[in-house]
């Protein structure tokens, strides 16, 4: 199941994790200096491996999509945004459930990436070395014992990972910690970003950590590692809400009461007032205030009002009033339908 | 209203960015805007694109080190793609997976900065066999010339650490190949058992007796 419609291992507080694997072709430049012959020849030796290796994936040609439903690809976090910019010849091959995407001709040759619902890195990992493994048995693979899989940028040489978790932290964003975590964070080794990768403001309080190391530590160390600093900041996180909304039980449930009345009720909303209120809906979720609501309905709705997936689901390109409008219906019929499962109390 | 690109078709597309506080819009029908995917979102992921680790190079690449660093690797090329090092440096993306080896010399310090290490340990390409490469260097000062190799002495092989007797495992497999190379079964028959007895006496632990001759035939020579 796609890691958006579910709720996995501490789904209260963790939306999802990512796993990204970077594996290049010997005897080929790397992405960008990839002449166009040449990158349609190793698109076509990639895509022939991986067909034949008996594992199921839509072969997508990026080309074919509409601007509406390549964009829907980045906002489900399918493909970067970077492999639309590519000068040559890009290429996707997505696993049936979509938790596997390959990314084909990016700033590597092969980017895997493995998605999960919740806190799930280790199983999250395997998936994508499991491909991975079969990639390189039949593809000669840039490796070598001294630095291991060679990348076209130095920060992602060695194992190629870079595993990421996203979580929810209304709390700590609240309290104006966020800018703490993401300096303290990054002499750990690790990266903080917001939803849409913006340092300025976390948009409805997610941020994703990930690590920046890639060499002289082995995938395993790596991925304890992340999971360890992810543990502690759920357990900041933890004492934050205590400090934030423990004491003041009638804010809060006022607030989460109020999100979903806007929700409910909104005929126009934008993006961002979205987000932000389905935070607040999620930390009534995560506190037992809002019963017929789940993490795993937020993580769907999240992904469904952004821009591409709207004009994906309307069929033809909105504009931005006509993306609110959409976005609005979008919201009431999902706060209708919650109402609808939930039993008068 | 047309679109601001072809002046011809309708626009259907609006799109805003605001860059330093400065609010634009651009009307574009749907094939312009279709040329220019990335424009309406590329504002939204521009932070990411820049993600850290590279905004990370960027400062060390205007560091007065790294200044010193590309005049000390100023003439290197890499032969297989032509970058040169200080494009290297200044990007910081190679240009193929030969560019690592052409300025190996140079890479350790830049790693040992951006890294956790500057080697490799996670887990082998896969397929990958140690045994086709050379030795690696930890080990030469144990290795067991050919004779004292095939002449197994157990308290010897005990007395290694464990990636010395890999080291020396490696030794004989490399010996048993060369010795098929010519033709001299006896003698790749001879590694082989020598093979077998290390193996049997890693797996049995320093403590155990040492094992009666592996039985012939078990892995014939070629």
């Amino acid at each position: 199941m796609s890691w958006y419609l579910e709720a996995g291992p501490e789904g209260d507080l963790i939306v999802s994790s990512r796993i990204r694997l970077a594996r290049n072709l010997k005897d080929y430049p790397f992405g960008a200096r990839l002449t166009p012959e040449q990158g349609t020849e190793l698109l076509e030796r990639i895509r022939g491996a991986c067909r034949t290796s008996g594992d199921d994936y839509l072969d997508i040609h990026l080309e074919d999509l509409s601007p509406q439903e390549q964009l829907s690809l980045v906002e489900r976090r399918l493909i970067s945004p970077e492999l639309l910019e590519q000068p040559n010849p890009v290429g996707l091959l997505l696993g049936r459930d979509e938790s596997i995407a390959i990314m084909l001709g990016e700033e590597d040759h092969i980017r895997i990436q493995s998605m999960r619902a919740g806190l799930d890195l280790v199983p999250a990992w395997e998936a994508a070395d499991t491909v991975a493994r079969t990639i390189e048995s039949r593809l000669p693979i840039a490796w070598n014992e001294r630095y291991g899989f060679l990348t076209a940028c130095p920060t992602n040489v060695g194992t190629g990972l870079r595993a990421s978790v996203m979580m929810h932290l209304p709390a700590l964003t609240r309290l104006g910690q966020i800018e703490a975590l993401t300096r303290n964070l990054s002499k750990l080794g690790f990266t903080v970003r917001g939803y849409h990768g913006e340092h300025s403001r976390t948009q409805g309080c997610l941020v994703q950590i990930s690590n920046q190391l890639t060499l002289g530590i082995s995938e395993r160390d790596l991925l304890s590692d992340l999971g360890q600093i992810v543990e502690q900041t759920l357990q900041l996180e933890r004492r934050a809400r205590e400090q934030a909304f423990g004491s003041d039980d009638i804010r809060t449930a006022d607030r989460v009461q109020r999100a979903i009345g806007i929700l409910g009720h909104a005929r126009l909303i934008t993006s961002e007032e979205a987000l932000d209120l389905l935070s607040d809906l999620r930390l009534g979720v995560e506190l037992g205030l809002a019963p017929g609501f789940s993490a795993a309905q937020i993580n769907s709705l999240m992904i469904q009002i952004e821009p591409g997936t709207l004009q994906k689901s309307a069929g033809r390109p909105l504009d931005a009033p006509e993306r609110d409008c959409h976005r609005a219906d979008v919201l009431r019929e999902a706060i209708a339908a919650a109402d609808r499962a939930t039993p008068a109390s | 209203m047309n679109c601001e690109r072809c002046q011809r078709n309708e626009a259907s597309v609006f799109i805003t960015q605001i860059e330093n506080g400065k609010r634009s819009e651009m009307h574009l029908c749907a094939e312009c805007a279709s040329k220019l995917t990335i424009a309406p979102f590329k504002a939204i992921w521009q932070q990411l694109a820049a993600n850290a680790p590279l905004g990370l190079w960027k400062s060390l690449a205007t560091s007065p080190q790294m200044q010193g660093e590309a005049a000390g690797g100023a003439g290197l090329a890499c032969p297989a793609c032509g970058l040169d090092y200080a494009e290297f440096l200044r990007s910081g993306k190679f240009g193929c997976s030969e560019c690592y080896a052409a300025f190996q010399s140079r890479l350790d310090p830049i790693l040992g900065r951006i890294q956790r290490g500057t080697r490799y340990v996670g887990r082998p390409l896969e397929g990958w066999e140690a045994s086709i490469l050379p030795t690696p260097p930890a080990a030469p000062a144990a290795l067991p010339d050919t004779a004292e190799t095939l002449d197994l002495d157990p308290a010897r092989f005990h007395s290694l650490a464990p990636e010395q007797q890999d080291a020396w495992i490696r030794a004989l497999r490399s010996a048993q190949k060369d010795a098929v190379a010519v033709e001299d079964y006896e003698r790749a028959a001879r590694c082989r058992d020598a093979i077998q007895r290390c193996l049997a006496l890693q797996a049995d632990g320093p403590d155990a007796p040492a094992g009666p001759d592996a039985p012939d035939g078990k892995e014939a020579a070629p």
